[in-house]
């Protein structure tokens, strides 16, 4: 699994990467994570299979599902703040599965 | 001695709760640009509540400061600094637009 992090400045949501990194290890799960700020973002068009944006840029949703064409949410307000990793990782998988049902 | 860990995570939830709040705002004024006044109220409620969490998190970290007077800096904590004055200043100004909004409908309809 690919997964995008999206947010302002590209600064919190690489802390909550390498959560997430440290997670994928600790269950044995193959998946590969990049965090980037908002901006330039027609570049990932298509490197990615999922995508997990900040609380910062909520607002900010549509347009990026628009640009990457790919399941976009936004990370839960507690996962972030917390910066778990192991739940935004849950929470990524989830959100391919359900988009590959819908 | 700071506990550096401790401090990242009171920071991380500044940038959270700010970062919230400031897409709360953003929220509100396209819904007032809907005028859809009534959701964007209620945006504006829920982003002043985040906010105020940012502020009580970053209260927080400032008399850990004075009560043990050492100095807390971190990249991370600036980061979280800037989040909550930017979304400060983007409340004050997005308050105001939308307020001019409210005013130009009054207008068009001659009130």
């Amino acid at each position: 699994m690919k997964i995008l992090l999206i947010c302002n400045g590209g600064m919190s949501s690489s802390m909550l990467m390498s959560k997430m990194k440290d997670a994928a290890v600790r269950n044995g799960k193959e998946v590969m994570i990049e965090a980037v700020p908002n901006t330039g973002l027609e570049d990932q068009a298509g490197r990615f299979d999922v995508c997990l944006v900040g609380p910062q840029i909520i607002y900010a949703i549509e347009s990026i599902r628009q640009t990457l064409g790919i399941p976009v949410a936004s990370v839960e307000t507690r996962t972030y703040a917390m910066a778990d990793g192991e739940r935004a990782l849950e929470q990524a998988e989830k959100l391919l599965a359900e988009n590959n049902h819908g | 001695m700071v506990d550096v860990e401790k401090m990242a995570a009171i920071a991380m939830q500044i940038v959270t709760y700010a970062g919230t709040a400031k897409s709360c705002y953003i929220l509100a004024l396209e819904a007032a640009k809907k005028r859809d006044y009534e959701k964007s109220e209620s945006h504006l409620k829920t982003g002043d509540e985040s906010f105020l969490l940012a502020h009580s998190f970053h209260l927080e970290l400032l008399k850990e400061e004075a009560a043990t007077k050492e100095p807390q800096v971190s990249l991370l904590l600036m980061h979280a600094e800037d989040q909550l004055m930017n979304t400060e200043t983007l409340k004050f100004v997005i308050l105001e637009f939308i307020e001019m909004l409210k005013d130009k409908e009054n207008a068009n309809h001659g009130i």
